[in-house]
């Protein structure tokens, strides 16, 4: 079969005819069976020539999807033969159709909740923390060692001494939910919030609205977005990160919406979009800030928006940096936000020739600079207009190697654009040093243009259908329990001193949300005692001195797991099959722990009691909604809800003290960051590090992945390959490696051998990886060891902290 | 008449495979074999593109039985163990195949796999579709339509579990199905026109 370089022709993926055939032969060997401790026969190979298929009934039952793809979305429909999962598909009892989504990774769960990496029973330490040595243990000797250890850490260190650190899901929804608020430690660290990871961007934007969510939701329901004229994603993949809601983007485009996409590399979605804006890595904030540069320029700003929703209008204290007001009280004595309606915000009446409270009716000057008692105070918009005035697109060009026209062109299509969709991805810009100021640019870009709170519009990460205000139950703990505050993140862990004696890790926290591993290592060494609770021997395993193996989120002790809210519909989760092996579903985990802890009358007995506490609890949208009748119902009912799509910030009133989008920020004035104002990334622009190590690292997002969870499926390399590092050809040319060649990954802090890809998407100058791969998947190393923790201190002035920077990491490739 | 096919949408397509698993699912295809894969147009590597940084194009082709009304595989089985059913479909009776494998030398579009070894499933316990009949060592295997369940009036588990609703299944023969509008688009296309199989496989875009 000859390629013909047309597009009727198609060109055998990877493979001649006689490699994919053979392929058969080879992949079989390395398959189930392999490394089980207590098989007990069930596994055993079997006839492959009979029909094998029991008579007996298929059984459906019906549960949600929980791998934390972003926004908890699919809702599958399982059936069960004999006991065991046989078919996964999507439950079709959406009121939209379009909600009824799966992807490759949620049909792979048959072959993966069996996979040789399945945590069979619970393990004790034997040998050094970190060599992954273990013996087999019952659960009683587990639970009483683990609830011992967190007795003997508060007693000895206090309650601050525990952190409970889970990455995103452990394949079940619920990880350790009560034990935190009982023994008084910090709440139970996810990322985003206290860890460093997915605040970026919100550590920027969101001092803007007052509205703290750290990963910063799309403000406006994506099927709106074909109402769009434009839609911008910048650093944003959702063809490989979003499957379940990428489609909207696609309708849209076919209503007419243009997609502009920002992103180094060719990706998935770059591919789809009319405009593709190559960017040098980690230079966001240059391109958004020349865009703000034209905008004012040329008066491209929605005027009427700005003088009436936002804070360029304002008076500012040029040397204080603070905003003028009525008088100088931001915060009562109580430590609350003191709001704009009652110490008022100051603007210049151009009328009166003097300055005026902001809700006082005056007609604000835009632009004014004015000396008042000695002291200069401008508008925040003057001092944008000043600030940026260097900010050229000819000036942005150099740093971002974006041609000045096209920045100019990109700026123009976003502020003349009738309704305008802004979007960022948490896999690329939020992962450089200087994310806090591309996401306090970005609220400059939505403040001028004013493309928020209409269908069409918005600002976020993500692309979402949001839900409608429908708030469930909770269940309640005694009065007397409460958690304590942990007054740094995570991410400084590694570095400095902190309480943290012991770490309970739910998930794969340990390689996953730490740059830099062998400071990771170091630092987790040092630890009194490390608990890891997980269905799979991931990579923090290895570290821990007691091991829980659980359930994956199809496994349950129990007929009902847990219920949610998708999507504007109640989704419950039954049990679809027995706990496999020894293990537990978390909530179990948690249950023991509690009664060995003397907690045992405060929490649930079961996830049902949970359950119906949510629901009793829950407000009229769930009316009428009860676990019998999602029973009845497939285990999907729809909430009493609007069927309009929720479009926030409508009344465009947003929670900040002016009610107003507050994009100066006095706490960062002393850092010179009042206005955003770009920042090099240190490692990328360093001539010296570019001198050694000249190709920029990146670990991004696939549709093969979530994070570091369906690294080893074997249905999923079937069609993933090997883990492998991408190369724009010439890098690869330069360096004599052709596919295929196994390469090193290096730079000072560590290094890793993988197979090289050279493939035409890459940017030159910048190799990637899918991010997740284990340790025992590459050919030797741990991809964790060459990233960037280098934390940066003006951040720490942020709502979110310090973010770990992993992106900035610079590396050499050389044949191995 | 029946003349059953799918329609893919390459605007839409992401290349991420969903339709290759699902299928993998469904069929209980062997460890290593797959009855649809996922290409990448005029690449050597997957997800790969065409052209040179930054001028490039990417354009993803699922392929699998492209349900040919004029089969080449067909032409050339010595056994009739490929047959052309009465709703079009193309199938494999696994009993009279010998395993020759002229099919597949015969078919451009590279669909179908042979099971070389004794194939090794995994789980290696009875999942997928309960109907779906189990290959042996020594026989072909191809992408069936999703027979068991379009004989039942469901559509192919491919179309089911396509997140971007690249995929649309249908009647060829029915004037007013939403395939046959397709294949009325001006952009809608065979591959490989020039071999005269006149595949029930349309791409469009």
């Amino acid at each position: 079969m000859e390629n013909k370089g047309n597009e009727n022709s198609v060109l055998v993926r990877n493979m001649s005819r006689r490699n994919f055939m053979k392929g058969a032969a080879t992949m079989g060997a390395a398959c189930a069976g392999a490394g089980m401790l207590s098989a007990s026969g069930w596994l055993s190979p079997r006839e492959a020539l009979a029909d094998d298929v029991d008579s007996e009934q298929e059984e459906k039952s019906f549960t949600y999807h929980c791998a934390n793809c972003g926004n908890p979305a699919c809702a599958l429909e399982c059936t069960t033969r004999g006991g065991k999962l046989v078919k996964i598909e999507p439950n079709q009892g959406w009121n939209d159709p379009r909600l009824a989504t799966i992807c490759l990774k949620g049909i792979s769960e048959i072959n993966r909740i069996y996979s040789e990496d399945r945590l069979q029973t619970p393990l004790k330490r034997a040998g050094e923390r970190g060599e992954g040595k273990f013996v087999a243990i019952t659960w009683d000797e587990a639970i009483s060692t683990v609830g011992d250890s967190l007795k003997k850490a508060i007693e000895e260190h206090g309650p601050k001494s525990v952190c409970f650190y889970s990455s995103s899901s452990a394949n079940t929804d619920d990880g350790i939910r009560w034990l935190p608020t009982l023994l008084g430690t910090p709440a139970r660290r996810a990322h985003p919030a206290g860890g460093g990871i997915d605040c970026g961007i919100g550590n920027g934007y969101d001092d803007t609205t007052g509205n703290y969510a750290p990963v910063v939701p799309q403000s406006s329901d994506v099927r709106t977005w074909k109402d769009s004229d434009v839609m911008v994603l910048v650093g944003h993949n959702p063809a490989e990160s979003r499957l379940h809601s990428v489609r909207y983007v696609l309708e849209a485009k076919e209503a007419g919406s243009e997609l502009i996409v920002v992103d180094p590399r060719y990706t998935t979605t770059a591919q789809h979009a009319d405009w593709w804006i190559p960017i040098k890595p980690g230079t966001d904030p240059a391109l958004i800030t020349a865009s703000i540069h034209h905008i004012i320029e040329n008066g491209l700003y929605n005027e009427e928006f700005v003088l009436e929703h936002t804070a360029f209008p304002f008076l500012v204290d040029v040397e204080a940096g603070t905003y003028l007001r009525a008088t100088p009280e931001t915060k009562d004595e109580a430590g609350n936000v003191v709001k704009g309606d009652v110490n008022p915000f100051m603007v210049w009446d151009s009328a009166a020739n003097a300055v005026a409270p902001y809700n006082s009716g005056a007609a604000p000057e835009l632009f004014k600079e004015v000396v008042v008692d000695g002291k200069t105070y401008k508008t925040v918009m003057q001092l944008a207009k000043e600030t940026y005035e260097g900010a050229t697109p000819e000036w942005a060009a150099e740093i971002t190697e974006i041609p000045a026209e096209d920045i100019k062109k990109l700026a123009e299509k976003y502020a003349t654009a009738g309704s305008a969709v802004l979007s960022y991805g948490m896999g690329g810009a939020d992962k450089y040093p200087n994310s806090d100021i591309t996401g306090h640019g970005m609220s400059l870009l939505v403040s001028l243009t004013g493309h928020i709170g209409r269908p069409g519009t918005g600002f976020g990460e993500g692309i979402v259908p949001l839900n409608h205000p429908a708030a469930m139950g909770k269940w309640k703990l005694p009065e007397q329990f409460k958690v304590s505050k942990l007054p740094q993140s995570a991410a400084t862990f590694t570095q400095e001193e902190s309480p943290v004696r012991v770490l309970f890790g739910i998930g794969n926290p340990i390689n996953q949300l730490f740059a830099n591993s062998e400071a990771t290592d170091k630092w987790v060494k040092s630890l009194d005692f490390v608990v890891c609770m997980n269905p799979y021997h991931c990579p923090s395993v290895d570290y821990a001195d007691i091991v829980l193996p659980t359930t994956t989120g199809f496994e349950s002790e129990y007929d009902v797991r847990g219920l949610q809210n998708r999507r504007d519909h109640a989704v419950l989760a039954e049990k679809v099959i027995e706990p496999l092996f020894d293990s537990h579903t978390d909530f179990e985990v948690e249950r023991m722990l509690c009664e060995y802890l003397g907690f045992g009358d405060y929490i649930p007995k079961d996830p049902e009691e949970l359950v119906n506490a949510l629901l009793s609890g829950a407000k009229d949208p769930w009316k009428g909604i009860t676990v019998d009748t999602l029973k009845q119902n497939n285990g999907i009912q729809p909430l009493a809800v609007s069927p309009k799509p929720v479009v926030n910030y409508a009344d465009l009133k947003f929670p900040t003290a002016s009610g107003r989008l507050e994009v100066f920020h006095p706490s960062m004035a002393k850092h010179g960051q009042a206005l955003p104002v770009h920042e090099d990334c240190e490692e990328i622009t360093s001539e010296e590090v570019a001198s050694k190590y000249p190709l920029q690292y990146g670990q991004v997002r696939s549709r093969n992945r979530v994070h570091s969870q369906f690294a080893g499926t074997h249905w999923i390399k079937d069609v993933n390959g090997e883990p492998a590092i991408r190369i724009n050809p010439k890098d690869a040319e330069a360096r004599g490696i052709k596919t295929g060649d196994v390469v090193r990954v290096y730079n000072d802090r560590g290094s890793v051998k993988f197979v090289a890809q050279v493939a035409k998407d890459m940017r030159p100058g910048q190799i990637s990886i899918q991010e997740g791969w284990w340790p025992s998947q590459t050919i030797e190393g741990n991809f964790q060891s060459l990233t960037n923790d280098k934390l940066v201190d003006r951040q720490r002035d942020r709502k979110y902290g310090p973010i770990i920077p992993f992106m900035d990491t610079k590396v050499e490739v050389e044949k191995a | 008449m029946t003349k059953l096919g799918i329609a893919i949408n390459q605007s839409r397509c992401v290349g991420c495979n969903t339709c290759s698993v699902s299928c993998k699912m469904q069929n209980r295809i062997p460890s290593g074999m797959l009855w649809n894969r996922v290409l990448t147009n005029n690449s050597e590597v997957a997800d790969s593109a065409e052209g040179e940084y930054p001028d490039l194009r990417r354009t993803y082709t699922p392929l699998a039985c492209q349900h040919c009304e004029n089969p080449a595989c067909q032409r050339v089985c010595p056994t009739g163990a490929t047959y052309k059913d009465d709703k079009g479909r193309v199938e494999i009776d696994y009993d009279k195949c010998i395993g020759c494998r002229m099919c597949m030398a015969a078919c451009p579009y590279n669909a179908r796999v042979f099971n070389w070894a004794e194939p090794v499933r995994d789980p290696d316990f009875a999942y997928g579709d309960k109907d779906v009949p189990l290959r042996p060592k020594g026989v072909a295997e191809k992408c069936t339509l999703c027979k068991e369940r379009t004989d039942r009036d469901e559509e192919p588990m491919c179309v089911k579990c396509c997140p971007v609703g690249a995929r649309v299944y249908g009647d060829l023969d029915d004037p007013n199905s939403e395939i046959s509008k397709i294949a009325r688009l001006g952009t809608a296309k065979v591959l490989e026109e020039h071999f005269g199989t006149k595949p029930q496989v349309r791409y469009y875009k």
